[in-house]
């Protein structure tokens, strides 16, 4: 990469983390570091969640997924807005009037410890191991295309993060996430109108041959419980997700509870239901230009560099025969494009089936391609994720290719960030002052909180390192991940119902995960509804137990 | 129920205002997806 491009993202970090010990003043106290006093704004706080939400893979992987797979994606946020509407009238209210600095913490208030335990241990463990893949996805990335080894990539991320975490607590994490949001969507419109630019057909144009291949259908309105992403699937089961994701989980949840008021954390909230789909909608359709404009500028046959030197050693001859076919390919298929572009009336369809053919011999040749990349390395086959950085870094100009792998820093820095931050606060408050030291003051308590940072920080960065040779783990744990959400979901809804008790929220939650994990491996049925399977199984036990089967531990009092 | 913090009547009033433009902006948002599927998907 050219050195002012490392440059404009060194200063970047610089400013990100002097700014986040800067922005460590007032947190000499507990409530201070990990709820910022009560004292952010709505806007703050909305542009905090909605960084928290935008990984580096959003930022890698779904414009990736944008080029190869079209927009269907976006139907995966569907449900969000709602979700938010209900979040601002039910669970917001709940845990921001309540003064508890973690979500588990309610649930000791509403029901007993043992279901507060729990469901803090769930959250430690599911979202510790990911911390370390979401900082794994662009550090993989990073290391096979600047060519620098995996634990430097990982360091280059996790070590200024660790930094202003860990000393400017919440406070320094949500003004990072300020930064980090509007430098992501700088970004991200700069590529687009660079891309249109670029392009050698009009918008009109470009949409037709990204239509012809199936890239702008969006919404899929069948209901088929198997099928990943669909209309029904992202409004209903979208919805559960959502509810459970900004509802539960701590990393969302300490983002609002830092708010000045109950009012202030509603609306923060809404500016995620606001922006959340247009913002992805633009990012999807970025990836739709990549491919686009991939048709008249040729791509190279692999996009990780470094699975294709690998490939280019071992099988040198076979590669070669194989470039020359896909530079044949490629030429036919740009011809195909252009006379999608041109073509009306009945000489479209005719253009457009011709055009087809010739795409899809290309990715028969691709095909060829990641096998041999399978083959050589043992690694699976499949490089959607380096797309868009490949694009970036050989077609983008220089300066703005700089900004975009700032922008994988921001996006990164940002979820992990908060992660920490919430992982230390589950830590500190639902275990160590808990069960360990109830009674020391706030010098104590802060002093614990910055060494679970670091000890956090440093679990993800080994996490990470591992990542690559640890691929089907940490794929279990995503899925394990998956069985909790939608009935910790549960829980919290349980707590809303009048007469609800400890036992049917324990048992409820219980059963509602054993649930989920037979559907999840015994059925087809998709992942978005197993959240809405979960939360339903805990009410529908958690309901009756709590009437016909009288506690075996006192409540803890609550509202 | 918790008490109510100085700022929460201009704050539940934002929330109300800011609802009405999140469903007027998913609808315009969901739409032009629409539309963009109808002009130009086969």
């Amino acid at each position: 990469m050219h050195p002012i491009n490392w440059l404009i993202v060194g200063v970047y970090v610089l400013w990100v983390v002097v700014d986040g010990i800067r922005k460590s003043k007032n947190t000499d106290t507990v409530s201070g570091y990990f709820l910022a006093n009560k004292s952010l704004s709505w806007w703050v706080v909305g542009l905090s969640v909605m960084a928290t939400q935008l990984s580096a893979v959003t930022m890698i992987g779904t414009p990736g997924q944008g080029a190869t797979d079209g927009m269907r994606f976006i139907q995966l946020y569907l449900g969000l807005p709602l979700a938010m509407v209900i979040l601002g009238v039910t669970i917001v209210p709940l845990l921001h009037g309540s003064g508890v600095f973690t979500a588990y913490e309610y649930l000791e208030r509403r029901f007993d410890a043992r279901t507060r335990t729990l469901t803090a241990f769930l959250f430690l463990i599911s979202r510790g191991l990911s911390a370390g893949a979401i900082m794994a996805a662009p550090g993989v990335v990073f290391s096979a295309v600047f060519g620098i080894p995996l634990v430097w990539a990982v360091a280059l991320i996790g070590v200024p993060t660790v930094i202003y975490t860990m000393i400017g607590g919440v406070q320094a994490v949500a003004w990072a996430d300020v930064k980090q949001m509007i430098l992501i969507v700088i970004v991200l419109v700069a590529i687009m109108i660079v891309i249109i630019v670029q392009m050698p057909v009009n918008p009109d144009e470009a949409l037709r041959i990204a239509g012809a291949t199936g890239r702008l259908k969006v919404f899929d309105f069948s209901f088929d419980l198997s099928e990943r992403y669909t209309f029904w699937s992202g409004v209903i089961g979208g919805t559960f997700l959502m509810l459970s994701y900004f509802g539960t989980d701590q990393s969302q949840v300490q983002r609002y509870l830092a708010a000045k008021s109950t009012g202030e954390a509603k609306s923060s909230l809404l500016m995620s239901a606001y922006w959340k789909i247009p913002l992805q909608a633009l990012v999807l359709l970025v990836g739709v230009g990549v491919f686009v404009y991939y048709q008249f500028v040729r791509p190279p046959l692999l996009y990780n560099p470094a699975q294709e030197a690998a490939v280019v050693a071992e099988r040198g001859p076979a590669y070669d025969a194989l470039q020359n076919d896909y530079a044949e390919a490629f030429t036919l298929r740009q011809a195909a494009a252009q006379a999608v572009a041109d073509a009306s009336g009945d000489d479209a369809t005719v253009a457009m089936e011709v055009f087809v053919a010739r795409e899809a011999d290309i990715q028969t040749i691709r095909g060829e391609a990641l096998a041999m990349v399978e083959d050589v390395t043992g690694e699976a086959s499949g490089d959607t994720n380096y797309i868009f950085p490949r694009f970036v870094l050989y077609e983008l100009p220089i300066g703005l290719a700089g900004l975009f792998i700032a922008g994988i820093f921001a996006a990164a820095m940002s979820s992990i960030a908060a992660e920490l931050n919430a992982l230390s606060t589950a830590s500190v408050i639902d275990f160590y002052r808990r069960w360990m030291k109830p009674d020391a003051d706030d010098a104590h308590y802060l002093a614990v909180s910055k060494g679970a940072t670091a000890f956090w920080g440093l679990f993800a960065c080994v996490v990470a390192t591992y990542a690559a040779t640890l691929g089907s783990l940490i794929e279990v744990v995503n899925r394990f991940g998956s069985f909790f959400y939608g009935s910790i979901l549960g829980v919290f809804l349980l707590a809303m119902v009048p007469g609800a008790k400890s036992r049917g929220a324990f048992y409820g939650l219980i059963i509602g995960m054993a649930t989920v994990g037979f559907v999840a491996f015994g059925t087809t049925i998709e992942y978005l509804w197993q959240n809405v399977i979960g939360a339903v199984v805990v009410l529908l036990v958690g309901v009756p137990l709590s009437k016909f089967v009288e506690d075996d531990l006192v409540d803890a009092g609550g509202p | 129920m918790p008490e109510e913090m100085p700022g929460e009547d201009s704050g539940s009033s934002r929330f109300r205002t800011t609802l009405i433009r999140v469903i007027i902006v998913q609808v315009i948002a969901i739409g032009l997806l629409l539309l963009l599927q109808l002009r130009y998907q086969p």
